[in-house]
């Protein structure tokens, strides 16, 4: 008798244990979609501009919503594949926003100096400019 | 010196503070506190005309309003539950009341959207009671692998006809 239950113990996990790889091997939208978010959030990081990127994956969720899972699916493998030729130029988007980002202020921080040096100058000649026509006469005594 | 020099190291001192101003907002990133906003709106998407007395087993019509400024772009979803008074969330704990419903979406930094919901109000019992809607916004943290209730919340507080 309990020999027989061994046996019956031993079928039901031949049977169950091929299952298991696929029962666990269809991924979660979470797991799709934290993929996804994780390099947008790189990507957002960066400096690239990810708003259609994550306007489609918006679509994609709501279409998971609706039922279409193959449709939502579809979109996010679409964007994996968008996302990794954008990582490529993540890191030349953010030295170039960089240089941009810091001439920017080191122009700004230069204007003091600029005005100190220029204004009297520029204020000199509009001085003499708004008098060239004036006439001076020597008034003899 | 044609040009005063009192007026000039006036000149000079407002050209420093507005320099050092405009480079103060260019060098800081970031777009302040992170927070994520929900609204409730009535079925027009508007404030207002929210249902006060709804029958029980009736569906209501309701607007949901998202905002992100978390700096970042986010994975949300909100869960709509229904329960008491006494089971409101906190800004740390969400309600305690069964989740009925949820909706997931993705927003930019700075993005908002507003969506339609439907949602089914029963209560199980005989006469009419009070109920609370509840609708909670989490976020998923990709970090932690999981989501993350973000502390905002809305409640609309109903009373539930007998139905028929």
């Amino acid at each position: 008798m309990d020999d027989k239950r061994v046996y019956v113990f031993l079928a039901l996990a031949l049977l169950l244990i091929p299952q298991i790889p696929l029962i666990y091997s269809q991924p979660s939208i979470d797991d799709e979609v934290s993929a996804v978010m994780r390099d947008l959030e790189y990507l957002s990081s960066r400096g690239v501009n990810v708003s259609d990127l994550v306007d489609r994956l918006n679509h994609a969720l709501e279409l998971y919503q609706r039922g279409d899972v193959d449709g939502a699916l579809n979109i996010i493998r679409d964007l994996r594949a968008r996302i990794s030729d954008l990582m490529g130029t993540a890191d030349s988007v953010y030295l170039m926003l960089n240089i941009y980002r810091y001439g920017s202020a080191a122009a700004v921080l230069s204007t003091p100096l600029l005005v100190y040096l220029l204004l009297p100058r520029i204020y000199l000649i509009l001085w003499y400019r708004s008098r060239r026509r004036w006439l001076v006469r020597r008034v003899k005594k | 010196m044609i040009l005063d020099d009192e007026v000039f190291a006036v000149i000079i001192a407002i050209t420093i503070v507005a320099s050092a101003l405009a480079a103060a907002q260019i060098l800081v990133t970031g777009s302040g506190e992170p927070f994520i906003a929900l609204g409730l709106l009535d079925g027009s998407c508007m404030i207002g005309n929210y249902p006060s007395r709804v029958p029980n087993g009736s569906y209501v019509d309701l607007c949901i309003f998202v905002y992100n400024h978390m700096g970042k772009p986010i994975y949300y979803k909100v869960i709509y539950r229904i329960g008491s008074p006494s089971d409101l969330p906190t800004n740390t704990t969400p309600s305690k009341a069964p989740a009925i419903m949820e909706w997931r979406g993705a927003l930019k930094d700075g993005g908002e959207t507003k969506f339609r919901v439907r949602i089914p109000v029963y209560i199980y019992g005989s006469s009419g009671m009070n109920a609370t809607l509840i609708f909670e916004a989490w976020i998923y943290s990709t970090e932690k692998g999981g989501w993350i209730y973000s502390g905002v919340w809305n409640h609309l507080h109903v009373f539930v006809n007998a139905s028929g």
